[in-house]
């Protein structure tokens, strides 16, 4: 498309007399351009298809298919083909209709060879316009494509910065405890108050598992962008669990049961990912059963059951972390996965919950719960059963 | 203190027991009388009964949170001279943000809170603002 010697300008004249075809083609072969002819319609739609010139100059009055019909077959083709019109003396009112069909621009016989070359340099000019816009608009396309991955990152910038904000507000309540717990232990050595010594010691424990817990948290948190999918049996995640945990089950005498799928279907997973999820849900429940959290000791009397229970579904797999312990009242189980109100509590920092929603969630899998304060509570894992990533 | 006479009391409004235990004992180290109660609600029963010297308020509650109380605090004349302190690991400027954001909804806004103590504060400074507003407070004994 320029109009260099190289690769002249392509042209086809379509006009039925001889002559002026003959002659034009002489004077814009000589003026650089390349030139096609055609002595018809239907030849020169023929020929546009074939050769996809750049501009067609044609005669309005022809028989057969004439000059209006084969602009606006081209247009219907290529609409960004410029067509200029050749008109007799009378056919004003055709040279208006063609200008409706958006010709590029009409010259009325006789031909005058500077009116024709000015004819096509303004075609010539429309094409590179166009062609500008075009440009223009795919440069627009991809800035906009720019700015939304930006607008991603930003909004992903953002979730580490509530992370960070989450974050700052556990250490914080860590730090609170810690010198707390300093504090009660002076005043217990002061005045010789064995009391304050076990109050002030179980409080530093708490908040040495609390920031230990943290840092493993954080440490999940992270590992939770690079997940390594693989074929899996559901159930060996959970297994290592049980086998983790009831030890302490047996020393926070908690009846922990286990109740593994007993179909052999194999999912993709991750399956530490999977692992870290269960354990968390699985400490929690264990910590449902904390003095801390009834502190009137309401609960001591009742079952102190955790399940977890394994099904495989046609379409899932569903993973059931259930407790007897105390339950969550409304407001803390509504601001359960948002991190702000979590990192509040006495067993943990609220990462531990954040990290699981995330990885389920990279599982394309979701998350629920049911609870009732002093009943117990529920968590629900679907994982949809994949097994081709 | 001589026998005999009542000690200046501080309520502490906080969920978490060990915290509650931590603020009992230092005021209690402080040689007044600390009362406790592990949520808003609890709370504000209390203030019905007996008339303390200096509130302690955690702000995350459940039931009712420290905003919620602070406001029904402000709305009440006869707790005027209240002082209260606001002891949270909310950061502060999350906190005074969102009294002014609670400001924009609320017919009668409450007045922005003097006193703002962060969870991880040291015990010698936590003592001194508690002290400073019994003393504030206290009615004289020939008061």
């Amino acid at each position: 498309m320029n109009t260099s010697p190289m690769n002249p300008l392509k042209i086809l004249l379509v006009d039925d007399e001889d002559g002026i075809r003959k002659v034009l083609k002489i004077t814009l072969e000589s003026a650089g351009y390349r030139i096609l002819t055609a002595p018809d319609g239907e030849t020169g739609l023929d020929i546009f298809v074939r050769e996809a010139p750049d501009l067609v100059i044609t005669d309005i009055k022809m028989p057969g298919i004439d000059g209006i019909e084969l602009l606006k077959r081209i247009k219907h083709l290529n609409p960004e083909t410029e067509v200029i019109m050749i008109t007799g003396h009378g056919d004003m009112d055709l040279a208006v209709k063609s200008l409706q069909y958006e010709a590029a621009d009409f010259i009325t016989k006789p031909i005058d060879s500077l009116d024709l070359e000015s004819a096509i340099q303004k075609a010539q000019d429309r094409m590179a316009i166009s062609r500008n816009i075009k440009t223009y608009m795919e440069d627009l396309k991809i800035l906009v494509e720019e700015k939304d991955k930006k607008l991603n990152e930003s909004e992903k910038l953002a979730t580490i910065g509530q992370t960070i904000a989450g974050m700052s507000h556990a250490i914080k309540n860590i730090a609170g405890g810690l010198k707390g717990s300093s504090f009660i232990l002076e005043q217990g050595i002061e005045h010789e108050n064995r009391q304050y010594l076990k109050q002030g010691w179980e409080m530093m424990k708490g908040n040495i598992d609390k920031i230990t817990k943290l840092s493993l948290d954080l440490l999940n948190y992270a590992k939770t962008t690079r997940l390594n999918f693989q074929l899996e049996n559901p159930n060996t995640p959970a297994r290592e669990i049980v086998q983790l945990m009831t030890h302490k089950a047996k020393e926070k005498k908690i009846n922990f049961k286990f109740l593994p799928s007993p179909e052999k279907k194999m999912a993709l997973m991750d399956s530490d990912a999977i692992h870290n999820c269960l354990l968390n849900l699985v400490a929690n429940a264990f910590d449902a059963f904390d003095e801390s959290l009834d502190p009137e000791g309401q609960k001591q009397d009742g079952p102190r059951q955790v399940t977890l229970g394994i099904t495989a579904q046609e379409k899932e797999i569903v993973y059931q972390v259930k407790d007897t312990g105390a339950g969550m009242s409304e407001p803390v189980a509504a601001s359960l996965f948002k991190e702000f109100i979590t990192t509040k509590g006495v067993n943990g920092t609220g990462f531990g919950l954040m990290t699981t929603k995330k990885i389920i969630e990279e599982h394309h899998g979701n998350i629920r719960f049911r609870t009732e304060p002093g009943k117990g509570s529920e968590f629900i894992i679907r994982i949809p059963l994949r097994t081709k990533g | 203190m001589t026998q005999g006479k009542e000690l200046p009391k501080v309520l502490i409004l906080e969920d978490e027991m060990q915290m509650r235990f931590y603020l009992m004992t230092l005021v209690k180290s402080m040689g007044y009388d600390p009362i406790l109660a592990k949520d808003g609600s609890e709370g504000l029963d209390v203030l019905k009964q007996i008339r303390p010297s200096a509130l302690i308020l955690d702000i995350m509650m459940p039931k009712k949170g420290g905003c919620l109380v602070y406001q029904e605090i402000a709305a009440c004349p006869e707790y005027k001279d209240l002082p209260v302190i606001f002891f949270s690991g909310v950061d502060r400027n999350a906190f005074f943000h969102y009294i002014k954001m609670l400001n924009v909804t609320l017919e009668h806004p409450v007045p922005e809170p003097e006193i703002y103590v962060a969870k991880d504060a040291d015990p010698e400074y936590l003592k001194m603002v508690i002290r400073t507003c019994v003393e504030k407070n206290y009615p004289k004994p020939d008061h």
